[in-house]
């Protein structure tokens, strides 16, 4: 969705507009706000920080402001600052130093640009991977193990009965860890 | 860890590209989450802008399609597959409760009308939704042996795909519609068992829905040992027609049809179900069966047009005896044989001469522009030309300096006037004599000629008709259906080295004695 179409339609209805800002990009958000909260987050934090970025968008988007272009690099943004926020009061151990302190001189990024390349490229081989496997594998694997979700959750999106996913994705995660082996990559 | 564990730890904190493909890619939060989430977000806004319920509600008008991502095309499709018990009166419940956003319904049960069922009309060839991912997942619903779809008597481990049928929409005395929806029957041993259906009437993303179940197939066995019907459909469900009018109900628990339709008037060919219809079986576990669902085209080549030039001319035919050194009908010897697979759309055709020493023979030559090759030597979009054997030659160029000979084989002479010689052709048929139709897509079997020209190899047993991903070869038993895969396959393969044309001769050392005048004699060595 662009900008313009969005203030189009909070022009007619800025209720209506929000459920289609919310449909269109909740996968979007949720996907962000998870990825960054997966390992010290609950879900319902999880759940909490997407509705929160979208009461964020619907707040402060300005629609006199005539900006062009998609809208998803706002709603992005919104979504990895805020789910940062609740990262670093959650989950950040990192103490906080004065900047008066002698040890801010020996302070080093937390980047390591190096092996953040190094673990882009093992994701991107990991994805395409999971993605030969093709569908439903691909999805059930990405549900199960990524997304975490029980066998009788993931029967309420795919088409298949629980115990079928249980059966079918065991079957697709032993091939996915026969690819990753003469890939080189151990997970 | 468990051989069945997997830790994709690593996705996490993944850079904006990564987290883009995923979300592109799958779905993070089911439909009632969504609704769930939506709801929330809407209560912390309205606390946080200090909004209340009636100064933010307002009436609705219109909207507009909004792009969705990849997933929701295989999911929406999917969670409506697990939701439709029924065929048709499952598409009808279907859009009863289609949600508020596509602006058609207000969402309220009550206002259904038949009018509603019709939809988009545009319909997708059913041949080509066999491709479809999820057809193919609709299918092994009915042969997985867990049996996902609870089907009695289920699994079916060789359940096979019927050629699909449409139903009709009717009212009391009328047909409304044709339901733009292929069902699918799939069947077993030639009964009935169940419905894949592809509902092409409110696309989503261009894209049709999938839904299926067992339904009414234990129904249509048992109705159809009486006779053929015609289905037809109304708000209430899925009915049958006989030829001599009776109505019965297919779905369960649906009341009896209390209009005058007839089966004349539902009778469309595409709706009747007769007691053969099970056995028509167009995709197997195998996959598609081909020779049930390409009707091949009522002819693949045609007669050569007389070129203009020759119009008028006295042109005569003949057939001269060639030999080979493999058997060209064989499609496996000419892709063996040929540097390259060349698919294209024919331009036009004509005929040429190669001319040698004494005299010439005929070509013809078929312009062809690309499309694809397997070889990729052509770009999509080039125009090549093809040379196969057969074509129209003059007898000036087909005798060559050899027209005017007499004495020994040439006797007296041609014997025929300038005028006479000038109208004088010759038509050379190989084989069949015909040639690829202008406008229509083959692929040809060629091999590297001389200025650029390629040569046909297997003549017309090496062009193959292209019938959407089918490519038929004509040949003495009729025709062969292959897919380009198969081809590929083919052309990898390496010649057995019987087949190959033998040229090794032991070199000779022989002297022969020729007489050349009546008492000398010249003695010639051979080598």
């Amino acid at each position: 969705m662009t900008h313009e179409e969005f203030r189009n339609k909070m022009k007619i209805s800025p209720q209506q507009a929000h459920r289609e800002l919310f449909e269109t990009y909740c996968n979007y958000v949720y996907t962000i706000v998870f990825n960054r909260l997966r390992s010290c987050g609950s879900r319902e934090d999880i759940e909490e920080c997407v509705c929160d970025v979208f009461a964020d968008v619907y707040c402060f988007y300005d629609t006199e402001k005539e900006i062009s272009g998609d809208i998803s690099g706002f709603i992005g943004t919104i979504a990895r600052r805020k789910a940062g926020l609740i990262y670093k009061k959650k989950c950040s151990v990192v103490d906080t130093v004065s900047i008066d302190d002698d040890l801010v001189q020996e302070l080093r990024s937390e980047h390591d640009i190096e092996s953040e390349a190094d673990a882009n490229e093992r994701r991107r081989i990991i994805l395409d991977m999971i993605a030969e496997l093709g569908e439903p594998d691909a999805t059930l694997i990405m549900q199960k193990y990524y997304y975490g979700r029980s066998a009788k959750e993931i029967a309420e999106i795919v088409p298949m009965t629980p115990e079928n996913i249980r059966v079918r994705s065991g079957r697709a995660v032993r091939k996915l860890k026969e690819m990753l082996e003469k890939a080189g990559i151990s997970l | 860890m468990n051989n069945n564990d997997l830790n994709l730890d690593i996705l996490e904190n993944a850079d904006d590209k990564t987290v883009d493909r995923l979300s592109e890619s799958y779905r993070a939060v089911s439909d009632n989450d969504i609704s769930r989430l939506y709801e929330r977000s809407e209560t912390l806004y309205k606390s946080r802008a200090g909004k209340s319920e009636d100064e933010y509600s307002e009436t609705v008008s219109g909207t507009e399609i909004y792009r969705r991502p990849v997933w929701k095309k295989l999911f929406t499709a999917a969670a409506v597959f697990v939701l439709c018990a029924g065929v048709v009166t499952g598409g009808a419940l279907l859009m009863k409760n289609r949600p508020v956003r596509d602006g058609r319904r207000t969402g309220r049960p009550d206002d259904f009308s038949a009018a509603e069922l019709i939809g988009s009309t545009e319909e997708i060839p059913y041949e080509d939704i066999l491709d479809k991912d999820m057809f193919k997942m609709s299918y092994e619903n009915y042969t997985s042996p867990e049996n996902p779809l609870q089907l009695s008597g289920g699994p079916y481990e060789n359940a096979a795909v019927a050629k699909p049928f449409k139903s009709v929409l009717v009212d009391n005395d009328s047909v409304i519609a044709d339901m733009n929806l292929w069902i699918f029957p799939v069947v077993n041993e030639n009964s009935y068992i169940g419905f894949i259906n592809c509902d092409m009437r409110f696309p989503l993303n261009g894209e049709p829905s999938f839904y299926g179940s067992e339904g009414y197939a234990p129904k249509l066995n048992e109705a159809l040992q009486k006779g053929s019907i015609a289905l037809f459909g109304t708000v209430d469900g899925t009915y049958g027609i006989y030829e001599d009018n009776t109505v019965i109900e297919l779905d369960a628990g649906i009341p009896p049809y209390s209009g005058n339709i007839t089966f004349e008037q539902v009778n469309k060919g595409y709706n009747l179900v007769t007691v053969d219809s099970a056995a028509d079986i167009i995709y197997n576990k195998n996959g598609e069966v081909w020779a049930n669902i390409i009707s091949v085209p009522e002819k693949i080549f045609e007669a050569p047009t007389l070129p203009d030039e020759l119009k008028g001319k006295h042109i005569r035919e003949y057939e001269p005896i060639c030999e080979y050194v493999f058997d060209l009908e064989k499609i496996e010897n000419d892709a063996a044989h040929a540097d390259n697979l060349i698919i294209g759309t024919v331009d036009s055709i004509s005929y040429k001469t190669e001319l040698f020493e004494h005299g010439g023979t005929p070509y013809t030559q078929i312009d062809v522009t690309v499309t694809d090759d397997i070889a990729g030597k052509v770009s999509v979009g080039d125009k090549v030309s093809i040379a196969t054997g057969g074509g129209y030659i003059s007898l000036r160029e087909m005798r060559g300096d050899d027209l005017y000979n007499t004495g020994g084989k040439y006797g007296d002479g041609i014997n025929m006037t300038e005028e006479e010689i000038d109208n004088e052709y010759y038509h050379e048929i190989v084989f069949s004599g015909e040639v690829p139709i202008i406008g229509k897509e083959y692929a040809f079997f060629v091999s590297e000629g001389k200025n650029g020209l390629y040569s046909s190899v297997g003549n017309e047993f090496g062009m193959l008709y292209k019938c959407g991903k089918v490519y038929i070869q004509r040949n003495s038993n009729g025709y062969s259906l292959f897919e380009l895969d198969d081809i590929k396959a083919m052309m990898k393969n390496k010649l057995e080295a019987d087949t190959l044309p033998h040229y090794d001769i032991p070199e000779s050392t022989e002297q022969v004695t020729v007489n050349v005048e009546s008492g000398k004699s010249l003695i010639v060595e051979l080598d």
